[in-house]
């Protein structure tokens, strides 16, 4: 349970004097910096015990598959193994073991566990159109961009709502680069041909 | 699992990790049913962080001189700039001068209109958490009102005197077991030993001699002295701006060292664009002419800079002594040991 005054975030000294969760700006009383500073019950809130899970008592109970001592109390919802009560981990109604816990997180299973994504749509357009300031590089970067986009079509987006419209406009610039290409090589070798013929 | 609907709160703003950084990373805040959303992206990929509701511990806000600063130095360089444009009769400086003056001009119409701004942190029973995209005190004000309902929905309210109770007269709690965690607090205030500041200010004080040496004597090698002059001023200001951190230094030294790296990056700009504006409007035109001071621009421009290089070096070294002698007069004095009979 937190039990002491909140700190000034300049100068980290205790903001004693009241002056808490009104509307407007109060002095520091060290460095005189001016803060608004809103607490909430959870600041006295003491974090909940956890628990160690039961010894099995009678013989044949449903025992937890990491803690064969320990009795199951539910299964996993990720996997179906039976948990005891230190091995289950609830997440927002949900209970998983540590192990489905880990890989929903490393493998983005559980979206709400999961704390970086990758952009692919904004790589791919990236790669479309930086690189126009120097026309050359699109021999290379416009099959790249166009990979890119087609490989990683379905690959999650941002967390946040996001369109495909990256993606679109992507492969629009990566083709008409190339078609410019193709189109650039055609003339060039019919020019050779003319010119040695 | 269906992906969580989100709302956006605030738009991106730049999150400054450390004094130079490699990717500039923006931050925005998203809300959610049950939880407060921090999105870093650098453009290629994001992070996220959850703030859940029921886990918010405090909120705070803390106004910063960040307008003050903003508005004295896109003030002063928009000054300059007009003045010159105005006393400089030739077209290609005016041109110049408006390329750099129209931009501070709105920048600074923009800052003052945006109001004042402001630091925002985050607090849980296990981070503090700096919130970039609540930078101005306004957004950051209208942020908190809309989140302190679904705060209060999750867990409660308290009224100030409710808290004040609280924390005058905490009730029994349970043992800690182990260390509580600490929350990550801002560095010290610690007092100021270096000596970037005290070589800055007379490389800016040497800019006066070195001009006079130039005009006197016409060489390629005072040329380049002085651009080597000139590069030696901005390392040791960007030293200056690194040491200074977390000092208690007083306003007015620590702004110089940001006062010189713009205001030579700008002239040292502004005399780029000048030469190769010039050199493309009369490219059979000799080129000794750009470094010439008999170039009404070109002396007008070195005037100025000199001038100010002298006076915020006098400036400079005029409050930096007179911090010094302040340092001295408050150390105790030290205990006088009276001899061993």
């Amino acid at each position: 349970m937190n039990v002491l005054p909140p700190r000034c975030t300049q100068c980290n000294a205790e903001l004693t004097g009241g002056g808490f969760n009104q509307f407007q700006l109060r002095p520091c009383p060290a460095c005189h910096a001016e803060l608004q500073i809103e607490i909430f019950p959870a600041w006295f809130r003491s974090p909940a015990a956890g628990q160690a899970g039961e010894t099995v008592l009678v013989e044949g109970e449903s025992t937890c598959f990491y803690h064969p001592n320990k009795r199951a109390v539910r299964p996993c919802d990720g996997c179906g193994r039976f948990l005891c009560a230190l091995c289950d981990c609830e997440l927002q109604g949900q209970h998983f073991c540590p192990t489905c816990l880990e890989v929903g997180r490393t493998k983005g299973r559980i979206t709400k566990l999961e704390n970086r994504r990758t952009l692919y749509d904004s790589i791919a357009l990236a790669l479309a159109v930086w690189p126009l300031l120097i026309f050359y590089f699109t021999v290379v970067t416009a099959p790249m961009a166009l990979y890119v986009a087609v490989r990683y079509w379905n690959a999650p987006r941002s967390v946040v709502h996001r369109t495909k419209v990256r993606y679109v406009l992507a492969i629009l610039l990566a083709s008409l680069q190339i078609a410019a290409w193709c189109v650039g090589a055609y003339f060039l070798i019919v020019a050779l041909t003319k010119s040695n013929g | 699992m269906a992906e969580t609907a989100y709302r956006r709160l605030t738009g991106a703003r730049l999150r400054r990790r450390g004094f130079l950084t490699a990717f500039a990373t923006r931050s925005s805040l998203w809300l959610a049913d049950d939880h407060l959303l921090c999105v870093d992206s650098t453009g290629y990929a994001e992070e996220y962080k959850r703030f859940y509701f029921r886990d918010i511990q405090s909120l705070t806000i803390r106004k910063t001189d960040g307008l003050r600063v903003r508005a004295i130095v896109f003030g002063f360089l928009t000054v300059v700039c007009i003045v010159l444009a105005l006393v400089i009769n030739d077209v290609a400086a005016t041109v110049t001068m408006g390329l750099i003056g129209v931009p501070c001009l709105l920048a600074l119409v923009l800052h003052l209109a945006l109001g004042p701004m402001s630091v925002c942190h985050l607090r849980t029973a296990v981070q503090v958490e700096e919130l970039p995209s609540l930078c101005r005190l306004r957004r950051a004000r209208k942020v908190l009102q809309r989140l302190r309902p679904l705060i209060a929905a999750a867990q409660g309210t308290l009224t100030s005197e409710e808290i004040e109770r609280q924390l005058a007269n905490p009730p029994d709690a349970p043992p800690v077991i182990g260390p509580s965690p600490a929350p990550r607090s801002t560095p010290p205030i610690r007092s100021y030993e270096g000596r970037s500041h005290l070589i800055l200010f007379c490389l800016l004080l040497a800019d006066l001699p070195m001009t006079l040496v130039n005009v006197a004597v016409k060489s390629g090698w005072l040329e380049g002295a002085s651009l080597l002059l000139l590069a030696v001023t901005f390392g040791f200001g960007i030293a200056a701006l690194v040491q200074q951190r977390n000092t208690d230094l007083n306003s007015a030294v620590k702004c110089i060292p940001v006062l010189t790296l713009i205001c030579g990056g700008l002239f040292f700009l502004a005399s780029v664009v000048y030469g190769i504006f010039t050199v493309v409007q009369n490219p059979e035109a000799p080129t000794d002419n750009l470094s010439s001071l008999d170039n009404p621009v070109v002396l007008t421009m070195t005037i100025v800079s000199t001038a100010l290089s002298v006076l915020l070096g006098a400036f400079g070294l005029i409050h930096l002594r007179r911090y010094r002698a302040a340092r001295r007069a408050a150390a105790p004095l030290a205990a006088i040991v009276p001899p061993v009979a």
